[in-house]
């Protein structure tokens, strides 16, 4: 699984441009949207949460949608039988690349939200913990829906309008922990727990999904 | 080792029958050539027995086991497409194929190396897999195809894109390969003949 581990994370590193532009996207919002509504900082505090957890949203659209197209493109998916570990660790080890290659990046962003949108330290620090808790759920339920579409056209659509209800807790829980009201020990429990839930649904019921993208061609 | 194909009947609906009634008992150490106009099924047929496909109706077994969609490392199928992860080099490629379709815990680095020698693929080692020409291509799959432990060797046109040397190296290997598999293969080239059986897919096509 190490091993696998290591080709997925070098074939993701490999590819500049599937890294770069959701960076450039995450930070496109951040720049432009302040120059769309009034300026006082008020305003522009009370909706950057809202406007992060959304931009992440799309981001993740945009990059997970191909995760098992080239593959099944390349015809790489021919040889997932030959490797010696279940298919279930193929599905996690792909997603758990995903999170370490596009989130984390895409983390490291939210300073420059925080710049725009006159966000405290605290804010940011704690925006970027809840991002890290609670996006990989949004990263396990995308990459569940593109294999479950891999074989449709236009299966970006498909995907966004399955997969967009099992996401809403995800933002709902996130974007809560946001409010410094409530302690971070108490507001990273439910959106842990729902990761959590996220990443061991999408695991274990990938295997169904790995026979029909076989069977699909 | 015997694999048995029992009334089988192939296609993608039970409105849309390719194959049927397929009767075959394929032997260790035999290499066997499937023959067949386009479209007549013979990609469906290697990945039924590959499990990548269901049969509509029949069971294939290995040994007196069923094998389904859970039996893994038993077949290997090479499918038209290479396979190769472009941004990545032959040689890094070649390393993770050797290391990933390996069962033991030890890298087959020994088989990789005899492997890149004999396709003659060792001089393109350094080279990025997005610079080499489609038969280049092709003999870097094949290398990393046959890196697998699999005793049940499908290959959908493994000849295509080759010259002639490769393809006489392909077909060498292959018949040095064939006492411990069993091997079953597509090809449309007529020069190139390695089998020791031919099955005709027409006979199976439903009246």
């Amino acid at each position: 699984m190490l091993d696998y581990f290591k080709f997925e994370l070098i074939c993701a590193l490999r590819k500049k441009a599937d890294l770069l532009l959701p960076i450039f996207f995450f930070l496109t919002i951040a720049i432009i949207v302040p120059f769309t509504t009034h300026p006082d900082s008020a305003s522009l505090q009370n909706f950057a949460v809202s406007l992060i957890w959304v931009s992440l949203l799309l981001t993740v659209f945009l990059s997970v949608g191909r995760l098992f197209t080239d593959d099944l493109q390349d015809g790489f998916a021919d040889r997932y039988k030959l490797i010696p570990i279940p298919e279930e660790a193929i599905f996690l080890v792909k997603v758990l690349i995903l999170i370490l290659t596009r989130l984390i990046p895409l983390t490291f962003i939210v300073p420059f939200y925080g710049l725009f949108y006159m966000l405290s330290m605290t804010d940011i620090l704690r925006i970027i913990i809840m991002l890290w808790i609670s996006s990989p759920a949004l990263m396990f339920f995308t990459a569940f829906g593109a294999l479950l579409c891999v074989e449709l056209k236009q299966s970006g659509i498909y995907i966004f309008i399955l997969i967009l209800p099992l996401m809403i807790p995800a933002l709902i829980f996130g974007a809560a922990g946001c409010d410094s009201a409530v302690a971070l020990s108490k507001a990273i429990q439910l959106p842990a727990a729902f990761s959590l839930f996220a990443a061991l649904l999408c695991t274990i019921f990938s295997r169904p999904l790995f026979h029909i993208l076989h069977a699909g061609r | 080792m015997q694999l048995i194909c029992k009334d089988l009947t192939i296609g993608r609906q039970k409105e849309h029958i390719l194959l049927t009634h397929i009767n075959l008992v394929l032997l260790e150490g035999t290499m066997t050539l499937l023959s067949g106009p386009n479209g007549i099924g013979k990609t469906s047929f290697l990945r039924t027995i590959s499990t990548y496909l269901r049969p509509l109706s029949g069971h294939i077994t290995l040994d007196g086991y069923i094998l389904d969609q859970n039996s893994q490392y038993h077949v290997a199928y090479l499918g038209h497409e290479n396979g190769l992860k472009h941004n990545l080099s032959v040689l890094e490629y070649l390393s993770f194929c050797a290391r990933l379709f390996s069962i033991s815990s030890s890298p087959q680095t020994l088989r990789l190396k005899m492997l890149m020698e004999h396709f003659n693929v060792t001089p393109l080692a350094t080279v990025p897999i997005s610079y080499l020409s489609h038969g280049q291509k092709r003999r870097v799959a094949l290398v990393g195809f046959l890196l697998n432990q699999a005793k049940i060797l499908l290959l959908d046109e493994p000849f295509n894109g080759l010259d002639r040397e490769s393809r006489t190296l392909l077909s060498s290997y292959l018949m040095e390969i064939k006492e411990n598999h069993i091997i079953l293969y597509t090809n449309h080239l007529t020069e190139v003949r390695c089998h020791d059986d031919a099955i005709d897919l027409t006979d199976y096509k439903p009246c």
